[in-house]
């Protein structure tokens, strides 16, 4: 028995350096570091931008230099974009077969287990590294029912191209926060997804994102469209290797969710924790649709992400299922926003959060119920639990309840491992560390009952590796 | 009259503007202090202190606004082992007035110490009320704040305070009648094994305004806070309630809750509801709940079944929010006229219809 | 069996829905003043639907039929007008009702009745009434039902039954899910209800224990939505010792 823990134990710290394995290959075009209208200019050249586009690229980034940076939130000082840089093209163009990915890029990928995911379990898999995708490649049997997998590049040309035009940053304009301004400026990649009414991918869709240079920003747009009847599930994972300069990542997330279709968008976020994920997602839901979130936060140094859920449509629904553990040098701010829109909406909230090592938490929330949204349901519960006395744990829920016709209720709680359940395992032969590996693994099950099986081993391994401090 | 806009009741930890929930901004007329004071007392002495700044929950703007036009505070203590303290003010037309009283349990004691702000028949202006709590060593402190101003009054009603080892504050409240009522609460449990217990009661209705933050930190070890807040919105009524527990690092085996009721009565009023907590602290438990919503069908129809009409139900429910908290009061005297103010403000049918 | 023989309650071809499925496919009763009737029947028969649509509940929907109480038509009537009129239910599952104490509901519930009484006398006549339920007085100033057993919920039903003093009461389920001491609590304040009350009785349960102290007149079976046989107190017995099983035969 105690054999077999040393090996396992062994076997993660191998796996986790899975993660941090930089890749020597040199990229093929590297922006200089910093923001000014000539790097948005060489950009927007660089990828033969739609006049459009381009148009919007100097829209954000006057936007950007107007904004201000938020007041609240997580410390983002450290972030200087004089120091970044926000475009890095990796040495290959786009691929839909995975031999003609460069040897190094291939190795990074199926370090992390991408190409096998999708033997098994996937219905197409998209790969970006840098700032650009390098494979993309969906099942044909899913293809022929009229789903489209593409880079987001491609659509902008693709047989979409004006439903794309039509939705692209209207639902995060680059009005919504300075972030959003730079991603509008100098997004690059990420996958557009479309769902053509009443079809149901049984299987999931995944894109899987990995930063691999230093001092670079990852700024990809997702953008799915799920019409009437349709059902699809996207997972979305990152990861990158740790550097001792900040990284960026800036993503937006815009999803169209049908009358009663159903979207679900899990994420396995391992950022390393020099980076700062500023990411913005969004989902705007139809009459009886429903939008599903899972989403487990393990990485990066600072996060701001509240995937937002707007029910438009007369009993739509949703539901979030999230798990944010901050560790040593980890300030994340995470939660979600719901804002009820119409008539008999539901909205479910179940999160968790794990602080350790000195890692900060935030949880914060907002969930508005205008005055429309007549016989609204919401149910908020969220758990923190600190691991010990040097982290940080707040809870910042806000309610904004505009029709006396709804009935909201909130739950939120505090506290740290029951000495007694600890005392339990550790009776039964469990060494101490395993023990609280194994409870804190049991506080997030609430995520990985929700996800796929490998995905959730991955979620588990993660938790382990925290709680035994493999990860500095 | 000239104002100025100050910032009160500023959230502990800020969070997205676009909620408008970070603070208040008021614009608030000079404060003065006026004749309007009227002091129950047994075997207390009253005596003055220099005011100082103080961690308020209505904020630093609003402290300073408060020591600026009060000096010199009213201070009290006693030797009695149980004492009783009843300040009456009186809120006058066009007024703004301000007091600022300063209260100290000395070690052991128990103190009860009720406010009451009322207005004439034709009350308007604005009345500031701030109220400094000392509980020392093993002290008692029920302190009973009843708020009837009047429907044109503007009321500020700040509280702070601090709890040595073993102390104890319970806190009733009661806000019954105001235009806009500004209301904040900080609190240090400073010392070890400190007990602090809130009851806060309100019925907010025609175009009235609510607008309040209460702050509990935890500081010394094994303290114990329950607040409960629960009140009813008619009409086109607009409440923010903001709550906030924090434990600080050290604060271990301390625990806090905080408990939210509200009863939308009406299409057109508006609840905001945001309760923090704050944790830098392994052992300590948190916890959080809020209802919100109009009142429960079945509870309705259950009441109908027994020969109460709808509308009466209705008003029974919102009324019996500050009724529980009236009937927790344990100032015997005090309670049985907060019912009977109650009572006959039904009798005369205070609902808009 | 009674002197009084003045039709109070009189249900004809009631047919009930229950979100959108039919539950009583035309169900007749007539009952007259001070009169105790028991319905049995199996579990899903509609036994407590009857109750809570002649209450008046919103979720059971009144698709045809009739009914009336004392002549009036009783489903026209609001909820709270069919209590003040004089009709009970006491509820299987008493709802929860925080922050409005026993004493206090009670006295609005008599004083919507138009009934003038002094607060002390109320408080009287509730301590006498909470004496024959063996209540403890304490409870009075509790909020009604909020923390309450299952035993001192049934106990409330039937002290504000015995406040309230209604023609006709319907007891769902009274005796549900209870103890032998408190089955006999509550059958002690039926009894007083009966004898003294002179209240007229729709006795809903599917045991026979609470039956035993009480005179029963007529005894009703309720079998999917219809009520297949009515007897004297005999037919208890019957069903004690058979079951439904000739009845749901029958049906099917």
């Amino acid at each position: 028995m105690e054999e077999k823990e040393k090996e396992r134990t062994y076997v993660e710290d191998i796996e986790r350096n899975i993660y941090d394995i930089k890749d020597e290959s040199k990229d093929s075009y590297r922006m200089q570091e910093g923001l000014t209208e000539e790097i948005v200019d060489k950009i927007s050249k660089e990828k033969n931008d739609p006049d459009w586009v381009r148009e919007l690229r100097f829209r954000s980034l006057d936007i950007y230099n107007r904004m201000p940076v938020p007041d609240w939130g997580a410390d983002i000082s450290g972030l200087d974009m004089d120091n970044i840089s926000t475009y890095v093209r990796p040495n290959t163009k786009m691929s839909a077969k995975w031999s003609d990915v460069p040897e190094e890029i291939k190795n990074t990928f199926e370090r992390l287990g991408i190409p096998q995911a999708e033997r098994e379990s996937l219905a197409g898999v998209g790969a970006q590294y840098d700032s650009e995708l390098v494979y993309h490649n969906v099942k044909k049997e899913v293809a022929d029912q009229g789903v489209v997998y593409t880079d987001m590049e491609s659509a902008l040309t693709g047989p979409y191209a004006d439903l794309v035009k039509q939705k692209f940053m209207k639902l995060i304009p680059p009005e919504d926060h300075k972030f959003a301004a730079l991603h509008g400026a100098v997004w690059s990649g990420g996958s557009f997804v479309y769902v053509p009414a009443g079809v149901k991918v049984s299987i999931p869709l995944q894109s899987y994102f990995r930063l691999n240079a230093p001092g670079a920003g990852q700024f990809e747009h997702t953008l799915i469209i799920v019409e009437d009847g349709a059902d699809v599930h996207f997972i979305e994972g990152c990861s990158a290797p740790k550097y001792s300069v900040a990284n960026l990542h800036a993503g937006v997330v815009e999803l169209y969710v049908g009358k009663n279709a159903r979207l679900r968008y899990s994420t396995i976020e391992n950022w390393s924790k020099n980076m700062y994920n500023l990411n913005s997602k969004r989902a705007i839901v139809d009459e009886g649709g429903r939008m599903e979130w899972v989403t487990g936060s393990f990485g990066s140094h600072v996060s701001y992400l509240y995937p937002m859920t707007i029910l438009n449509g007369k009993g739509s629904s949703t539901e979030f299922t999230g798990v944010t553990f901050a560790g040593n040098g980890q300030d994340l701010d995470t939660g979600l926003k719901i804002v009820h829109n119409a008539e008999d909406t539901t909205s479910v909230v179940n999160s968790r959060s794990i602080s350790k090592s000195g890692g900060i938490n935030t949880f914060r929330s907002e969930v508005t119920v205008n005055k429309k949204a007549k016989r609204a349901k919401s149910a908020v519960s969220c758990t923190s639990l600190m691991v010990d006395n040097i982290s940080r744990s707040d809870t910042i829920p806000a309610m904004d309840i505009r029709t006396n016709d709804a009935d909201i209720g909130h739950e939120a709680s505090i506290g740290r491992i029951s000495e007694e359940a600890v005392f339990y395992l550790m009776s039964r032969g469990i060494e101490e560390e395993e023990a609280k590996a194994l409870i804190v693994s049991g506080f997030a099950e609430n995520v990985s009952k929700e996800l796929p099986g490998e995905y959730a081993v991955e979620m588990n391994n993660l938790i382990r590796l925290e709680m035994k401090g493999a990860i500095g | 009259m000239e104002t100025k806009e100050y910032v009160i009741n500023p959230l502990p930890v800020k969070t997205w503007n676009h909620l408008r929930m970070n603070s208040a901004k008021v614009d608030i007329e000079a404060l003065a202090e006026k004749d309007n004071i009227d002091i129950t007392a047994q075997g207390v002495t009253q005596k003055s202190v220099n005011a100082s700044a103080i961690d308020s929950g209505l904020g630093h703007e609003f402290d300073a606004l408060v020591t600026e036009a009060v000096p010199v505070f009213k201070a009290f203590e006693t030797d009695a082992d149980d004492a009783r303290i009843r300040a009456d003010i009186a809120v006058h037309a066009g007024e703004a007035s301000v007091t600022a009283l300063d209260i100290t349990a000395k070690d052991g004691q128990t103190l009860t110490f009720i406010t009451d702000l009322k207005g004439d028949k034709d009350a308007s202006g604005s009345v500031a009320l701030q109220v400094r709590l000392h509980a020392g060593k093993g002290s008692v402190i029920n302190l009973i704040q009843a708020q009837r101003s009047g429907a044109k009054v503007t009321v500020f009603n700040d509280l702070a305070g601090e709890l040595a080892d073993d102390a104890s504050v319970n806190l009733y409240q009661l806000f019954m009648e105001a235009d806009k009522t500004y209301g904040g609460l900080e609190l240090k449990l400073n010392g070890d094994r400190t007990s602090f217990i809130s009851r806060t009661g309100y019925a907010v209705a025609g175009d009235e305004k609510m607008d309040m933050n209460y702050v509990v930190r935890f500081v010394g070890k094994k303290g114990m806070a329950q607040m409960k807040a629960m009140g009813s919105l008619s009409d086109r009524a607009r409440k923010l309630y903001r709550q906030t527990i924090d434990f600080i690092n050290g604060s271990a085996g301390s625990s806090g809750e905080e408990r939210e009721e509200v009863l939308m009565l009406d299409p057109d009023c508006v609840n905001g509801s945001i309760p923090l907590i704050l944790c830098a602290e392994e052992n300590v438990e948190g916890e959080h709940g809020a209802t919100i919503g109009q009142a429960d069908d079945e509870m309705l129809f259950y009441m109908e079944a027994r020969g109460i009409d709808k509308k009466t139900a209705i008003r029974m429910l919102a009324r019996a929010k500050l009724d529980a908290v009236c009937a927790m009061i344990p100032d015997e005297e005090f309670s049985e006229e907060m019912a009977a103010y109650l009572k006959g403000k039904d009798e005369y049918g205070e609902s808009e219809e | 069996m009674s002197q009084n023989t003045m039709e109070i309650l009189n249900v004809k071809d009631l047919v009930v829905n229950v979100e959108d499925k039919e539950i009583l496919h035309g169900l007749n009763l007539r009952m007259n003043a001070g009169e105790t009737h028991v319905i049995m029947g199996p579990n899903g028969a509609g036994k407590s639907t009857l109750g809570h649509a002649l209450m008046g509940n919103p979720k059971y929907e009144v698709i045809s039929g009739e009914a009336t109480f004392e002549g009036e038509d009783l489903l026209d009537m609001d909820v709270h007008k069919r209590s003040q009129a004089g009709l009970y239910l006491s509820f299987q599952n008493p709802i929860e009702v925080p922050g409005i104490s026993i004493s206090n509901f009670l006295r609005s519930a008599l004083e919507q009745r138009g009934e003038k009484i002094s607060l002390w006398n109320f408080r009287k006549a509730l301590k006498a009434q909470m004496e024959v339920l063996q209540m403890d007085k304490s409870y009075m100033d509790r909020d009604l039902n909020v923390g309450f057993s299952g035993g001192e919920k049934k106990k409330a039903e039937i002290l504000q039954m015995l406040m309230l003093k209604p023609k006709l009461a319907i007891l769902d389920e009274t005796d549900s899910g209870l103890d032998v001491d408190a089955v006999r609590t509550v059958s002690v304040g039926v009894e007083e209800y009966q004898k003294n009350q002179n209240g007229a009785l729709l006795i809903i349960t599917h045991s026979t224990k609470i039956l035993e102290a009480l005179k029963v007149d007529y005894v009703h079976i309720l079998v999917n939505g219809r009520i297949v046989d009515t007897g004297d107190v005999s037919l208890i017995d019957d069903i004690n010792e058979n079951g439904f099983e000739r009845y749901l035969k029958a049906e099917n």
